[in-house]
């Protein structure tokens, strides 16, 4: 019987778990995915990683967070978030994101209406730790007690005071890593409180006054993108090879010539791929390449460190590194004298450089910069290349990157698209704006953390999952190949994740890809299927 | 940081069990390693591909 958690829960004993995972409490799946004997076994720490690290929250550790050395340590902690907890709140400190995060401070009516359209609180079972609320209201109170004038005696009155211990700090870093920042929930409240933004304000807290932060998005993150160009570990040279690598193999098995420009002063566009698909979705990269030149597109890639990478992990958790490298990206396009930057399918980056980036690019350095989806629209519609739909003659449905769509309000031009070059696409349930989180949003998606893509592939990518079963519940098993058209690396990393894990390739016969890959496969140029059926 | 016993050496791992001292590798420690995968025997097709991995990551980082 799944027990209900009270909000200073999260202050007790530091050494428990306040959550056991336990599968019969989610969201049933559909069959052939409904037997749990038949999925693999959710990995567990050892029990040297227990002694070692911190697992307090729900038995997965994203954060691999080691337990501290002695009562020293955590006190110091604990005055470093107090410290934080204060700039937070600063105009100073703050200038970035203050005046949304505390309208939804002060605003909540506590009315629950977001914890119903939140995908990972709806998975789990309706379990109270993963509500929007549950993070936000612990904050409120800690605020309330620690930083306002007088706290201490007033949250003790009105019976609302959490103790910022060990415990708290420890679990509350962990759940705030349990939020794909998705935003679903503040588009349903009725006067738009951002859970999602109270979360990531949490994380950035940690970051910049405790540092810590997931070290794939900073150490193997951001930092190794302004060091080296590329959280892949990819430097200018190597992405290069790899390119010129794709661009020989394609123009051999593909009979056209495939031919990708680097480093071209003043052309109009440079575009910005998430330099991850190179590696994972090399289709991709070919795609825009092949669609560029055939529509006669006067492009460049750049090779200047981190000018081939777009994405900005900073996003999602510290605007420090958030800034430096939007700065970088607009100063690489600067140099280059190219006329527009063009977002490759990748989310975050249309958030931070389309959105974010507003707010700190002046002067020359406020580049032009278009989305992929009206760049791929354009395209498709511009008269320039021949298309032939009956060659995606398949079932195709369409996932919406929560950055490029909820956020950004780009809805219809991908669709525009699909509907024209793919006559079996249909719709998932909701889409558009209304369309739930891949669940690999907010970073997750690139952290492993300890066993943490096993909570990933249960619990936030469970509907996700389910939407795509159903989406294509006309055509089930693996004898008919269907697609799921993901503009975005991220999303397709996770999705790629929850397939692995329940086998969807070989029992139902989905795979995921981004747009561009579904435009160059209708081409009638191209002889040979672009589009290969290997998972 | 993890640390895990390959070769007889105590050897730094991440969570994944991946080394973090490249330069402790050693064919012992690869053996290890292939025998945690249940490999008993590591035949030259096998080196062939280890040390092309490794000397590509040795001169790119990646």
């Amino acid at each position: 019987m799944k027990k209900h958690l009270k909000l200073n829960d999260i202050s007790k004993d530091a050494s428990i778990q306040l959550n056991e995972f336990n599968l019969d409490e989610l969201m049933p799946l559909p069959p052939p995915y409904d037997k749990s004997e038949e999925l693999p076994v959710v990995k567990r720490l050892t029990t040297e990683q227990q002694a070692r690290l911190v697992s307090n929250l729900d038995g997965f550790s994203a954060l691999a967070l080691p337990q501290p050395k002695n009562k020293e340590e955590e006190s110091k902690y604990v005055r470093q978030f107090i410290s934080g907890l204060k700039k937070l709140l600063s105009k100073e400190n703050n200038w970035t994101f203050l005046q949304p995060l505390l309208l939804s401070l002060e605003y909540c009516a506590r009315c629950q209406t977001c914890s119903d359209a939140c995908h990972v609180y709806l998975a789990s079972g309706k379990n109270d730790l993963y509500r929007p609320t549950y993070r936000a209201e612990i904050f409120r109170r800690l605020i309330d007690k620690y930083v306002k004038r007088g706290g201490k005696l007033a949250t003790k009155l009105k019976g609302t005071d959490i103790e910022l211990n060990w415990a708290t700090l420890s679990r509350l870093y962990e759940l705030a890593y349990r939020c794909n920042l998705c935003r679903r929930c503040a588009q349903t409240c009725p006067i738009s409180v951002d859970n999602a933004l109270i979360t990531r304000e949490l994380r950035k807290l940690f970051s910049q006054e405790l540092g810590w932060a997931p070290k794939e998005l900073h150490e193997k993150g951001t930092v190794l993108q302004l060091d080296i160009g590329s959280p892949t570990g990819m430097r200018p040279a190597v992405a290069m090879d790899n390119v010129k690598f794709l661009d020989e193999d394609f123009t051999e098995s593909l009979g056209i010539k495939v031919e990708t420009p680097w480093d071209k002063e003043g052309a109009d566009i440079l575009l910005l791929h998430s330099a991850g698909d190179i590696l994972s979705f090399p289709e991709s990269i070919v795609a825009f390449t092949i669609l560029c030149n055939a529509a006669g597109i006067n492009w460049t890639l750049s090779s200047e460190a981190p000018g081939y990478d777009g994405v900005n992990y900073g996003l999602f958790y510290d605007d420090v590194q958030l800034a430096r490298i939007v700065t970088r990206h607009a100063q690489i396009a600067r140099k280059l004298k190219v006329k527009k930057i063009v977002m490759g399918e990748c989310g975050h980056e249309h958030k931070a450089l389309i959105t974010v980036a507003d707010r700190l690019l002046t002067g020359d350095l406020n580049i032009p910069r278009q989305d992929a989806m009206t760049f791929l629209e354009d395209i498709v519609f511009s008269g320039k290349i021949k298309f032939d739909p009956a060659k995606n003659d398949f079932p195709v449905t369409l996932h919406d990157p929560c950055n490029i769509v909820r956020n950004l309000g780009i809805v219809e031009p991908q669709r525009r698209v699909l509907r024209y070059l793919c006559p079996q696409f249909r719709e998932m349930t909701p889409h558009g704006v209304d369309n739930y989180c891949c669940g690999g949003g907010g970073g997750l998606s690139v952290i492993s953390g300890v066993n943490f893509t096993d909570w990933k592939t249960n619990v936030s990518g469970r509907i996700k999952f389910k939407q795509i079963l159903e989406a294509f519940a006309d055509r089930p098993g693996p004898g008919v190949k269907k697609y799921v058209a993901v503009p975005c690396l991220n999303c397709k990393l996770q999705l790629r994740d929850i397939f692995k894990y329940y086998g969807a390739w070989e029992k139902s016969g989905i795979r995921c890809g981004g747009i561009a890959e579904l435009i160059v496969n209708a081409m009638v140029e191209i002889k040979k299927p672009f589009i290969t059926w290997s998972e | 940081m993890a640390k895990m016993e390959l070769a007889g050496q105590m050897l730094e791992v991440d969570e994944h069990g991946f080394m973090q001292e490249t330069d402790k590798w050693n064919e012992d420690v690869a053996r290890a390693y292939a025998l945690k995968e249940d490999v008993k025997e590591l035949t030259s097709d096998h080196w062939k591909a280890l040390n092309y991995l490794r000397s590509y990551y040795l001169a790119n980082g990646i």
